[in-house]
């Protein structure tokens, strides 16, 4: 009994689940109250750490500094409208979900297409890291005892998210749904509660409010500004996610565009509101945080300071109040929902990827349960190294994210710019020129906003580890280029003869390895003469000179017709002599097919075939390289590894698939 | 094999001298690159060698030298040798390698040859011919010759 096999197609289908036949690939359509929830996770998510990142980059100036925050929120808000805007042009006019990758390719390129693509697929390894590293903080927020083991939390957690994707949770859009709205409402009430205290004149104080901030460095003029770009550009994360919707439109209920555009507009303006709301609730309760916690005067020593959303949580509902569990638990739940938002994205996109030859074949197969199972796992594996590599910190791995986004955004905006020029020229119509000329400024203002913010992003972000971004990638650019030049080489190797006909051999010369006359070698014999060569031979190698002469022996006794060449072999080699001699009788005839019949018997059980040698293997691994050879394996089932034997029909594949390792002496 | 060959390639240099003095010098590379090949090749190369040193010794003529329906005499080893079924006419066919080519000889009426087994070497004489591309030397006389382990 194959017990590894069995073992491995036990736990697949405990974890995975039945395979589900191709006719179930329907694309479910969303309504876009479910459709809001599945696409904006990520973007709404970032709600819950882009106030935060402000107020740490801040910090480095001391408390005089975080007066400035308001016009650093301010600017991303305004960014986010604008993205928001430009994006909806997208949706209008490449509603097929090929997003960025399809908008820069079709208008610029393929190289900006691949350049766009390298790009989205370093951010979504990045999402994946810094929604769950962030999610993991805020649970240790609401549970300080878990701030020892964030690292292992996190990869548990990527894991159990990759495992989702495998059984394919994709199309469960209530899963998302509830969630998410529970976070916006969770967010919202936080809101309205703390304005309300506020306007009724209680004091909000948030538990750093007396901490003070240590500066060693004063800054001015320049260092000042660049401190507040950098604050910016860390603010930026806000947008993150915003493309995913674009990449969507197919999902939606017709009309397609139209539906995609509103949730787009709805998610522009949930997004803004809270962002502005945490905001202003974290400078009003006077939450204090460092980037470098020993900067923290007042701090306990040796905690780490809350996330900043549970801070404002703590401040506006009290200490230890249902409502900021509730909040903490629901901000943790859509921040690992925006990383699932990535597992949705990056597959789809390896998948057109390899469409179009840039990556591997196998990421472009759906698995057992329809998922880009390939695809999944890759990503899965990228984010754990990366999330173990900066120990799960979210604020370094901030440092790293987003440039691949702003990037997208750029190309994807310049191309637009493109597409409208492209279409202006040939349109006559005077309502619909207008109509593109008014896209045409928005996509203009995105491009321009987004290639200034990409700008500040890559300045002050470049020595805080944007540059681990910058060079990574170049080199997946390269590295998808190699494999699409590889797979072109083949593809024009393989090209056929315009008149598509088989050149046929010119004669066919059997050759029948024996080694002992038994059944395997008998059954081979008899299927070489079925095939009518032109010439058949046996041979078989002398390596024991009394086993020959008993083989011989055999040989003449039962007047088996077929002539039996001898081998020499003066250093016992079995692959070698053969291959000589099969290359030999190539070089006598070019144009002639050499079959080789290999006769081995199959065993049912792995450890079996430890007891055997594997030249077989061997000797076909070796013919495989000869031009005009051609090797039938002649396999004879041995009792074990029969059909219906004990197991039955699943074992038996289970033994063929797993090489069998049989011999030919 | 060793002991053998160090003995015909002596001879070499004592009788066989008009062949040796008429190579040109060229032929021998320095000792760096021969030690280098003898490290390099592997060991039907160095066999292939030690077959070609062996023949001016024994005037045996390298096969790729022999001409159409010329009077040979030929030394090498027997790289396969084919039994023909019982149903059919009985030869015993067999494939010598001389190191610069090969022949193949065919003893018509015999079905196995004491002696004429796979790795065998022999000295054969006879008349070549080509057949279909291929050399070959029908019923030649021929001469079991000491083998690297006899």
């Amino acid at each position: 009994m194959p017990i590894v096999p069995s073992l491995m197609g036990m736990t697949k289908r405990v974890l995975v689940g039945r395979p589900v036949r191709s006719e179930m690939l329907g694309e479910a359509t969303l309504p876009k109250k479910i459709a809001l929830p599945v696409f904006a996770s990520d973007a709404l998510s970032s709600v819950a750490y882009a106030t935060e990142e402000i107020l740490l980059v801040l910090s480095a100036g001391g408390l005089a500094m975080f007066h400035y925050t308001w016009y650093i929120a301010a600017a991303v808000a305004v960014l986010m409208l604008v993205v928001v805007a430009s994006y909806r042009q997208n949706v209008h006019a490449y509603p097929s979900g090929g997003g960025d990758y399809e908008v820069a390719t079709t208008n610029l390129g393929p190289r900006a297409g691949l350049t766009v693509a390298s790009a989205l697929m370093v951010d979504y390894t990045l999402t994946v890291a810094v929604s769950t590293a962030s999610g993991v903080a805020n649970l240790a927020s609401a549970f300080p005892a878990l701030n020892g083991h964030v690292v292992i939390i996190c990869v548990v957690v990527i894991a159990v998210i990759t495992l989702m994707n495998l059984r394919g949770v994709r199309e469960s859009g209530a899963a998302f749904a509830i969630p998410t709205y529970c976070f916006i409402a969770a967010v919202v009430i936080m809101i309205i509660w703390g304005v309300a205290q506020l306007v009724s004149g209680h004091h909000l104080e948030a538990e750093s409010a007396h901490y003070t901030i240590s500066s060693t460095t004063s800054y001015t003029g320049l260092a000042l500004g660049f401190l507040l770009l950098r604050a910016f550009a860390s603010g930026c994360t806000a947008l993150t996610g915003v493309e995913a919707i674009s990449n969507g439109v197919p999902a939606f209920k017709p009309p397609k565009s139209k539906n995609a555009a509103t949730t787009l507009a709805l998610l522009g303006g949930i997004a803004v509101a809270m962002f502005a709301g945490v905001t202003a609730l974290a400078l009003a309760s006077h939450v204090h945080t460092a980037e470098d916690t020993s900067q923290l005067v007042g701090l306990p020593a040796g905690t780490t300071p809350r996330t900043v959303i549970a801070q404002v949580g703590r401040a506006v509902f009290g200490d230890a109040s249902p409502m900021f569990y509730l909040l903490q638990f629901f901000t943790a739940l859509i921040l690992v929902l925006a990383a699932n938002t990535a597992f949705n994205g990056f597959p789809v996109l390896a998948s057109i990827l390899s469409r179009d030859g840039y990556m591997p074949r196998q990421l472009r197969n759906r698995g057992d349960r329809l998922a880009y199972s390939n695809g999944i796992l890759l990503l899965s594996v990228m984010a754990i190294v990366l999330v173990v590599a900066f120990q799960a910190s979210p604020t370094r791995l901030i440092q790293l994210y987003i440039i691949g986004v702003f990037v997208s955004f750029v190309c994807s905006q310049s191309g637009m710019i493109r597409h409208w020029n492209r279409l202006l020229k040939t349109e006559t119509d005077q309502s619909a020129r207008r109509q593109m000329m008014r896209s045409r400024v928005i996509n203009s203002i995105g491009a321009g906003f987004t290639g200034t913010v990409l700008v500040i992003v890559l300045s002050t972000k470049f020595l805080k580890g944007a540059w681990i971004v910058v060079l990574a990638m170049p080199i997946i650019w390269l590295v998808m280029r190699a494999i699409q030049r590889h797979y072109q080489a083949v593809a024009v190797e393989l090209e056929p003869p315009a008149d598509l006909r088989p050149s046929r051999p010119h004669s066919n010369h059997a050759i029948v390895l024996v080694s002992k006359l038994h059944r395997p070698t008998l059954r081979a014999l008899g299927y070489a003469k079925a095939t009518r060569p032109d010439s058949i031979q046996a041979v078989t190698v002398d390596i024991d000179p009394a086993e020959v002469a008993a083989l011989r022996e055999q040989w003449e006794a039962h007047e088996i017709p077929v002539p039996l060449t001898v081998i020499a072999s003066p250093y016992r080699e079995i692959t070698r002599p053969v291959v000589e001699f099969v290359k030999r009788m190539r070089t006598e005839n070019p144009d002639d097919i050499v079959t080789v019949y290999v006769p081995e018997y199959v065993l049912g059980h792995w450890w079996e075939q430890i007891l055997h040698n594997q030249s077989a293997l061997r000797l076909k691994g070796r013919l495989l390289y000869q031009r005009g050879v051609v090797v039938a394996s002649v396999p004879y089932q041995l009792r074990s590894a029969a059909p219906g034997h004990e197991t039955g029909q699943q074992k038996s594949t289970a033994a063929t698939a797993a090489a069998p390792l049989q011999e030919t002496r | 094999m060793r002991e053998s060959e160090t003995e015909t390639e002596v001879q070499t240099q004592t009788e066989a001298e008009p062949p040796e003095a008429q190579a040109p010098p060229a032929r021998r590379p320095g000792f760096v690159r021969r030690l280098i090949s003898r490290l390099t090749a592997d060991a039907e190369e160095l066999d292939d060698e030690d077959l070609k040193a062996a023949l001016p010794a024994q005037g045996a003529t390298p096969i790729v030298e022999c001409r159409d329906r010329e009077a040979v005499c030929i030394l090498g080893t027997l790289r396969t040798v084919t039994f023909r079924p019982r149903a059919g006419v009985p030869a015993l066919q067999a494939e010598l390698w001389d190191g610069t080519g090969a022949v193949t000889v065919v003893w018509l009426g015999r079905r196995a040859i004491p002696g004429i087994d796979p790795g065998r070497a022999v000295k054969v004489r006879g008349r070549i011919t080509v057949l279909g591309g291929q050399r070959v030397i029908y019923n030649p006389v021929y001469e079991l010759r000491p083998g690297p382990s006899d």
